[in-house]
């Protein structure tokens, strides 16, 4: 199980923010969002919320839990 | 007897810590500065003056080591890694806290300092080679240790951060 996340398309619908705006916004670093959003880094608690109250979004929508699936050679 | 360079040099170390002490001191309580927060491009800075004065201190090290331990050559060079640092504790004292950096930049630096633990017991292991072979001077063990671990913290550092 993995954090997937809607950060992009969520920035895009607030005024198309660039990450930069958003980083600046939220007090962290344009590499932070980026690394966030190519799902490299999982924020914390605080600051995915900090993120979602930003964005005007409940943050299930913009961050949600993604089911691995098992390899074919598990199943068999 | 201490050559004229040698008392020059000590005279530089002694004048720029002496300066950023006080700069640490003075700086917060002013309006000089409003950074809060370590940017995105002070951090990067800081790896870059890291990985170069890594560099130049092994540099000295190897190619003038009675010099370099003689005239100070290696604390020279390690100064200015130790002056963004002295720039980070003001940005600190300026911010009343000490999470001045986000929590990615903490874990890039945190895993940067397992890799490091890692790259330091390697660079002993040659280090210990070299001196059981009469390559190595004894006195240069703690200079080559200090800017071996600087040159892999800052370049494990900025490979950590960049790497999303």
């Amino acid at each position: 199980m993995r954090l997937g996340n809607n950060l992009k398309r969520c920035r895009f619908d607030r005024d198309d923010i660039s990450q930069e705006a958003l980083a600046k916004a939220i007090g962290v670093t344009r590499q932070t969002i980026i690394s966030i959003e190519k799902g490299h880094f999982v924020p914390s608690t605080l600051l995915a919320l900090k993120l979602a109250r930003f964005l005007g979004r409940p943050v299930e929508e913009v961050f949600f839990m993604v089911e691995e699936q098992p390899l074919a050679s598990d199943e068999a | 007897m201490q050559s004229g360079i040698e008392i020059l040099v000590k005279l530089i170390l002694v004048g720029c810590l002496l300066l950023a002490g006080v700069a640490a001191w003075v700086v917060p309580r002013t309006r000089l500065m409003r950074q809060r927060q370590v940017s995105e491009r002070l951090f990067v800075a800081t790896q870059v003056v890291g990985l170069a004065c890594g560099a130049l201190g092994l540099v000295l090290i190897f190619a003038w080591p009675l010099r370099a331990l003689e005239w100070h050559l290696w604390e020279l060079a390690v100064m200015p890694y130790a002056l963004v640092y002295v720039y980070w504790i003001i940005i600190m004292r300026r911010a009343r806290r000490l999470d001045v950096i986000d929590e990615k930049q903490g874990l890039d630096m945190a895993s940067a300092c397992g890799a490091t633990m890692g790259l330091a017991i390697l660079a002993m292991f040659v280090a210990h080679a070299l001196y059981g072979r009469g390559l190595f001077d004894a006195r240069l063990f703690y200079p080559y240790f200090l800017l071996t671990t600087i040159l892999a913290l800052s370049a494990t550092t900025l490979a950590f951060f960049k790497r999303s």
